[in-house]
């Protein structure tokens, strides 16, 4: 029984334009900002939306939409850039891993990832925070250092398998490099596993991001992301739940938007997925 | 008994968008008897099977009956399903590792169905179980009783597939390709204990095969299934070795027979 | 098999070192001078060489290594500078608090997820199913401690029916202390329970369709029993992986939560040794949380070895 009708890619659209907007919209506050986000008025102070700026306005009266809009460009370049670095040297390592899988550069390097993988983001990057100082490098490096376990065992299957193909023993028969064969065929062939990885990473790093500077470990005052708004705003619950709700609906709307894109993209790659996984 | 034990009577299986799969089958399987199924892959004969014990893939469109002990079978989702599959009528599967639960020992898979069937608690099934794995000439059965399916060899696997299969003594057997998956010299064997059980205890056996040679040892009649039409049908010696239809002739030419021709088979006809 | 676990525990034991040196070199090596860091660089030199003698910090690295893993090994993880009392007890008492509120959180997100997952696979795009997939898709999304501030809203604020923060401590009656738990274990069990839901039901449709399940129901067996006694068992290996996988998440959560509660847990301590620059504390606390996360794996590694036959098998 085969899968008849193609399913229209309707999350990966949603996702798409989710993510679209998102990402426009954290552009656009590069250039532009309904009103300046470190612009304090103390007189509009925890005014509700609408009344004062489109998203109301926060303890020390900014415009709580401008502050959204910078602080989604800079959770965003952060979380990429992070899972650049995880994706990059991941894959490298990967790739190198599976020129011999038995050998000691594989073992060290997978018990090394399970050494990485054990220490949670959050406190890596606490103790990269204690002396490097918080901020976005600090971040970035964590986080990107968290993602490269994930990426290297990914991208290590992944050539694995491709390595038991007869085409390859085909190349090194001919004399051609294990090096060499690594940089072509294998690495394009790996590239459709990793990409949906990549896209449910991009979403993994959000969250860490985001919970980062709601500690605290975040750039300082001046350049906002969208966490420590929401630490803040836990002292004024009562009067100005906006104050907390807003940013994490925003985070939630990018990592739904990251999600859908993945699924998407793992639906349409695979449509043996018809298991729905 | 006059009347068979199954009457399949125009069995039409097709697919959700309409592409047939089985067109308009009729046949009759009296008790004691055996009755192979010949074709190719994509010839209908393991759906026929499949149908008759009610375990179509969900999706499928059929049409026509089939009567089993004067009583027509339930539709495909119908509970009553439950009690007939196992007690009335059993099958062995093609694939004996696949065909068994990996996380559950062999005496606990025989025993499912007499517990299940028969009310007994399972302590009691699992003595049952060693019994029934005995018949099946798994050696040293007691011992291995907790094995798992893993641990055994693929021709000791299929007899636990026959063992869970007639557990209960059902009037109707029904074994889809027993021995492919096996090595030759195994599937002799497995063919013989098909055979005694089956004159033991009286039971209908539905042997589908695409070899001949294992067609031709264990079944008294045949039908020959091509594209999902019944292309022939008669006694298996019959039919071997005096083929009336071009497709059956050809089938029976495209196995390798120590020379190294090989005939195509005809496509003219139907 | 034996051999198998003995193996096993060998590189649990190897990858508990390897992080124990990872969390020391980053904590003592890196920044180069900690007392610096501790006391800040506007601090005299005397005070910093009489905090050096103090914290050994003028022995070689290797012996300063083996020392504070032989301490550790007894339970003595030095002296916290800014509380000036041992760390063991510092961790002791958070620990009464972390570690209940993760197995709250695992229990509560297993209980809600599985079921939940075998229920969508069972009617595949029936209303549970595509309920089930929404509710994963949008917990995955939300941040946690988003979360959190939601339920406190909701439950605390509006409701008032459960504290928004602290921890009375389990001496003060299991109750009231429980109830200081309820809403940190809901907000922590959210995010997982969603990833949950779809391995749980990705894996029980996968393990549908095999032949197995197919040979019980020629047995008679209906579709529910087989559900639940063939499918699910063998569904359950790639769930109890996730479970594994995640748990490292669900310590990270851990630390969030605590912050956004209030709760005198781990998380907060590390927090606090951040905020005050006390290295001794932040390694104990990383070390012990990373250690969970690593006995979590390897248990999660016995439990795959329970429940699947096939790789108890010692290869020949």
């Amino acid at each position: 029984m085969s899968a008849s009708t193609r399913k229209r890619p309707l999350g990966l659209i949603a996702g798409l334009v989710l993510t679209g907007l998102l990402l426009a919209v954290a552009l656009l506050s590069l250039v532009w900002t309904p009103a300046s986000p470190t612009k304090m008025q103390i007189l509009l102070k925890l005014k509700p939306p609408l009344v004062a700026g489109l998203l109301g306005t926060d303890q020390y009266g900014r415009d709580i939409a401008s502050l959204l809009m910078v602080g989604a460009w800079n959770s965003l370049s952060i979380a990429f850039l992070s899972v650049l670095i995880g994706a990059g040297v991941g894959t490298a390592l990967g790739l190198a891993c599976a020129i011999k899988r038995a050998g000691i550069f594989a073992t060290l390097v997978l018990r090394g990832c399970d050494v990485l993988f054990a220490i949670p983001p959050i406190l890596s990057a606490m103790m990269l925070g204690a002396f490097i100082g918080p901020g976005r490098f600090t971040a970035i490096i964590a986080i990107g250092v968290f993602m490269i376990p994930v990426f290297t065992r990914i991208a290590f299957a992944a050539a694995s398998r491709i390595w038991a193909r007869d085409y390859i023993m085909a190349a090194r028969a001919r004399g051609k490099g294990a090096a060499r064969v690594s940089i072509e065929p294998v690495a394009p062939n790996i590239a459709p596993p990793i990409l949906v990885p990549g896209t449910i990473q991009l979403r993994l790093a959000l969250l860490p991001e985001a919970s980062l500077s709601f500690l605290g470990l975040r750039p300082p005052p001046p350049a906002p992301t969208r966490g420590p708004r929401l630490a803040a705003a836990q002292t004024f619950l009562r009067p100005a739940p906006w104050l907390a709700l807003l940013p994490g609906l925003a985070i939630a709307l990018s990592v739904l938007g990251f999600n859908l894109i993945g699924d998407g993209f793992r639906d349409l790659l695979d449509p043996k997925a018809e298991t729905g996984r | 008994m006059t009347q068979p034990l199954v009457r399949v009577e125009g069995l039409s299986i097709e697919t959700a968008s309409g592409r047939p799969i089985l067109r308009d089958l009729s046949l009759t399987l009296g008790r004691g008897k055996t009755l192979g199924l010949a074709g190719e892959s994509g010839s209908g004969k393991t759906m026929t099977a499949l149908g008759v014990i009610g375990l179509l893939p969900a999706g499928l469109k059929t049409t026509g009956r089939i009567v089993f002990e004067d009583n027509p079978l339930p539709d495909a989702n119908d509970p009553a399903w439950d009690d007939i599959r196992g007690r009335r009528i059993g099958m062995v599967f093609q694939e004996p590792l696949t065909a068994l639960n990996p996380a559950m020992s062999i005496a606990d898979q025989v025993a499912e169905g007499l517990v299940r069937h028969r009310g007994i608690g399972w302590r009691q099934g699992r003595r049952d179980a060693v019994a029934l794995l005995d018949r099946v000439r798994i050696p040293r059965a007691a011992e291995r009783a907790k094995n798992y399916p893993h641990e055994l060899s693929g021709g000791q696997r299929q007899r636990v597939g026959i063992a869970i299969a007639i557990a209960l003594r059902p009037a109707l057997l029904i074994a889809d390709e027993p021995t492919t998956a096996l090595d030759v010299t195994v599937q002799r064997e497995i063919l013989d204990l098909l055979s005694e059980l089956v004159r033991d205890e009286e039971m209908a056996l539905m042997l589908i095969s695409h070899n001949p040679g294992v067609l031709s040892y264990a079944t008294e009649n045949l039908l020959v299934l091509r594209h999902g039409d019944c292309v022939e049908s008669g006694p298996t010696r019959q039919v071997l070795t005096a083929p009336s239809h071009a497709y059956t002739r050809g089938l029976l030419e495209a196995i390798p027979r120590g020379s190294h021709r090989q005939r195509r088979l005809p496509m003219e006809g139907r | 098999m034996i051999g198998l676990v003995l193996r096993r525990l060998a590189g649990l034991v190897l990858t508990l070192v390897a992080v124990s040196a990872l969390i020391f070199a980053v904590m003592n090596i890196l920044p180069g001078d900690a007392a610096a860091i501790m006391l800040g660089t506007s601090a005299s030199e005397d005070t910093l060489a009489a905090l050096r003698s103090e914290l050994g910090l003028d022995r070689p690295v290797v012996w300063r290594y083996l020392a504070w893993i032989a301490g550790a090994l007894h339970g003595d993880f030095g002296r916290s500078y800014t509380y000036g009392v041992p760390v063991s007890e510092l961790i002791g008492e958070r620990l009464s608090l972390t570690l209940p509120l993760a197995g709250i959180a695992l229990v509560l997100s297993v209980l809600v997820s599985v079921p939940l997952g075998v229920a969508a696979a069972a009617r595949r795009r029936g209303i549970i199913d595509g309920l089930a997939t929404l509710f994963a898709q949008m917990s995955v999304a939300m941040p946690a401690f988003w979360v959190a501030i939601l339920l406190i809203i909701l439950f605390s604020v509006q409701g008032g029916w459960l504290p928004a923060g602290g921890f009375p401590g389990w001496q003060v009656g299991f109750w009231p202390a429980l109830k200081a738990l309820i809403l940190p274990s809901v907000a922590l069990a959210l995010p997982q329970a969603g990833v949950l839901t779809r391995v749980t039901r990705g894996a029980v449709l996968d393990v549908m369709h095999e032949d197995f399940a197919r040979t019980a129901r020629a047995k008679g067996i209906s579709r529910r029993v087989t559900l639940w006694r063939h499918v699910l068992p063998n569904a359950a290996g790639p769930i109890v992986t996730v479970l594994g996988l995640q748990f490292t998440f669900l310590v990270a959560g851990a630390v969030l939560i605590e912050n956004v509660f209030s709760l005198p847990g781990l998380g907060r301590l590390a927090y606090q040794a951040l905020a005050q620059r006390d290295i001794v504390v932040m390694q104990a606390v990383v070390l012990l949380l990373s250690g969970l996360v690593i006995v979590v794996n390897f248990l999660v590694d016995l439990l795959q070895m329970r429940l699947d036959p096939r790789l108890r098998a010692t290869p020949a």
